[in-house]
């Protein structure tokens, strides 16, 4: 039985009873892991209270962190000091330089180009790209009709450049409460239909998302010591 | 399929819901060769099962996960399980 994942949910801090309410619904859609994101900055305190209300409803829960970096300087920065405190670092790129940057950087795991205008700009991010590419599915839950066919457009190109950049994709829902949060398959049949091999998408929400939580597990607890690297302990007797 | 909104609705709601998300997403031609329709709808329990041809599920499916609003109330659905039977679909849900 496959193993689903929705990498990205942001449970609004402090409003417990809401993330009780998307903790049940993620269990009943059939989801298996959910990595929890957060901004940076908030209290620790916090993010366990979310990671343990998730895991008694029996969710296996990675810890994440969105960076929204000005420049390359505060990026670099952010990323030595958070790196090593979270499972999943996704670097949402405001503009094309720090897209650059971000998507070379092998300490990040995911980036995002919602704010990508262009073609040229996304195409730049992903050419030479390290990191995985995150679609969220947030982005055509939009109000208006207009900004839904952009943000459609925008999904499109972004799928054609992965795949013609060999850049592996990771679907996620970006809920931010229980209504908002949506079912793996259900997710990945509508990438299915802006471009995506159905065989893709199915692994976007499955395969791709559980090997980076599982890279980073064992490199946060040590056993390895870079990419494709195991460390074995030798006891002296 | 399972419909989560805070307010109730009728099964024409969710008909309209569906065909306008429908509308948008694939347009007049794909919404009709989508052909489905609602077989049973359990709105107590805030489920419906539908029924559809065998090579729209994948178009149904995208539909339900784009639905936002249900009688003009905020909503979500998601599919609980499709199956070439009602009998199958029922045993496997545990609903009679």
């Amino acid at each position: 039985m496959k193993t689903f994942v929705d990498i990205n949910v942001k449970p609004p801090i402090g409003e417990y009873r809401v993330q009780e309410q998307m903790a049940k619904m993620a269990g009943q859609m059939g989801l298996s892991v959910v990595g929890v994101r957060f901004p940076s900055g908030i209290a620790s305190s916090e993010i366990e209270s979310s990671r343990e209300i998730f895991r008694s409803r029996g969710l296996d829960v990675a810890v994440g962190i969105d960076l929204v970096p000005n420049n390359r300087k505060q990026l670099l920065t952010q990323l030595g000091a958070l790196r090593n405190k979270f499972e999943i670092v996704r670097v949402i790129c405001s503009d094309t330089k720090i897209a650059e940057v971000a998507s070379r950087d092998s300490r990040v795991d995911l980036i995002s180009l919602e704010h990508q205008k262009s073609f040229r700009s996304r195409l730049s991010a992903l050419c030479n790209c390290k990191s995985a590419l995150e679609l969220e599915i947030s982005r055509l839950i939009a109000p208006s009709l207009k900004a839904r066919s952009e943000s459609l457009k925008a999904l499109c190109e972004e799928i054609i450049l992965a795949e013609r950049c060999d850049v592996d994709i990771v679907i996620s829902s970006g809920a931010t409460n229980a209504i908002t949060l949506r079912a793996p398959r259900d997710m990945a049949s509508v990438f299915t239909f802006l471009g995506m091999p159905k065989d893709v998408s199915l692994k976007a929400v499955s395969n791709k998302p559980l090997e980076l939580i599982k890279a980073n597990r064992d490199r946060l607890s040590g056993n390895s010591a870079g990419s494709g690297v195991r460390l074995v302990r030798v006891k002296r007797q | 399929m399972r419909i989560v909104c805070d307010s109730a609705f009728s099964e024409r709601d969710l008909i309209w819901a569906l065909s306008d998300v429908g509308r948008d997403f694939f347009g007049l031609a794909g919404l009709s060769q989508m052909s489905y329709r609602v077989v049973r709808c359990y709105l107590n329990r805030g489920e419906a099962v539908l029924k559809c041809r065998m090579d729209s599920v994948d178009k149904l499916r995208a539909t339900t996960t784009l639905l936002t609003h249900v009688a003009g109330q905020p909503a979500a659905a998601f599919v609980v399980r499709s199956s070439g039977t009602i009998k199958a679909l029922t045993k496997a849900t545990g609903h009679q």
